[in-house]
């Protein structure tokens, strides 16, 4: 996931289209349509498994709800973030790794962060024996 | 967003309860709340919900001023979807913007 971000942050996923591959035939598909829009889209069974969440996964979480409450960033800004990720890489990442990304480009964009300091940072941890104590 | 407070700033809302509105045909960039399978249908307000900033200006970091009329916006399935085979009376209610939203006579 890490690796993934960084090639994310590096600007890999440029140009990425709509993804109206889950839409049912039949159904017209609107250029400005964005992937997260799925209403009448053709849906499967409901995966009903539990996905236990990691420590990381709540760690997300918790960031997102300090960086709401001490108004660096807002929800619809987030929201934004992970509806403009591309169809393609919205749809490979869990609900977690979406949204770190999602913050992390919008932090990027609004100056809290830098490139560098984030790639560093994830540099660092990469050299770690146990990333995620 | 507190509702009552952003009232005080705005005009009345334009609908009613029980009036006859058409959810705006467009196919818009941006962050739009309204989603695309229920855009062109024709639905009944249910209910005035608040004056609220509006998300498609706060999603790109300004300050979503001015507030917004939001209105919980009732239509019948089977209208929304040809091949709906629930029941024939059920509803849904979506919340949508008055920017979203025309009188159905502007059909």
């Amino acid at each position: 996931m890490l690796a993934r971000v960084t090639l994310t942050l590096a600007g890999t996923f440029a140009n990425i289209e709509p993804d109206y591959r889950s839409r049912k035939s039949g159904t017209q598909p609107y250029p400005m349509q964005g992937y997260h829009d799925l209403g009448g889209a053709a849906a499967g069974p409901v995966p009903k498994e539990e996905h236990e969440l990691q420590l990381w996964e709540k760690r997300v979480e918790a960031l997102l709800v300090m960086l709401t409450r001490r108004k660096i960033l807002r929800v619809d800004e987030n929201r934004r973030g992970l509806e403009s990720l591309g169809g393609e890489v919205y749809h490979s990442l869990n609900y977690a790794e979406r949204r770190i990304l999602a913050i992390s480009n919008n932090l990027i964009l609004k100056g809290v962060i830098s490139v560098e300091a984030l790639a560093a940072k994830m540099a660092e941890i990469g050299e770690r024996k146990d990333p995620l104590p | 967003m507190n509702a009552t407070a952003n009232a005080a700033t705005s005009s009345a809302p334009a609908y009613i309860a029980g009036e006859r509105v058409l959810v705006r045909q467009v196919d818009s960039p941006g962050h739009i709340r309204t989603p695309h399978y229920i855009r062109g249908k024709t639905g009944t307000i249910e209910r005035f919900v608040g004056f609220f900033k509006n998300p498609e200006e706060l999603a790109y970091g300004r300050s979503g001023q001015p507030v917004r009329a939001l209105y919980r916006v009732r239509f019948v399935q089977s209208q929304v979807w040809p091949d709906y085979a629930g029941a024939a009376g059920d509803t849904l209610d979506i919340d949508l913007y008055e920017h979203w939203l025309r009188p159905e006579a502007s059909r």
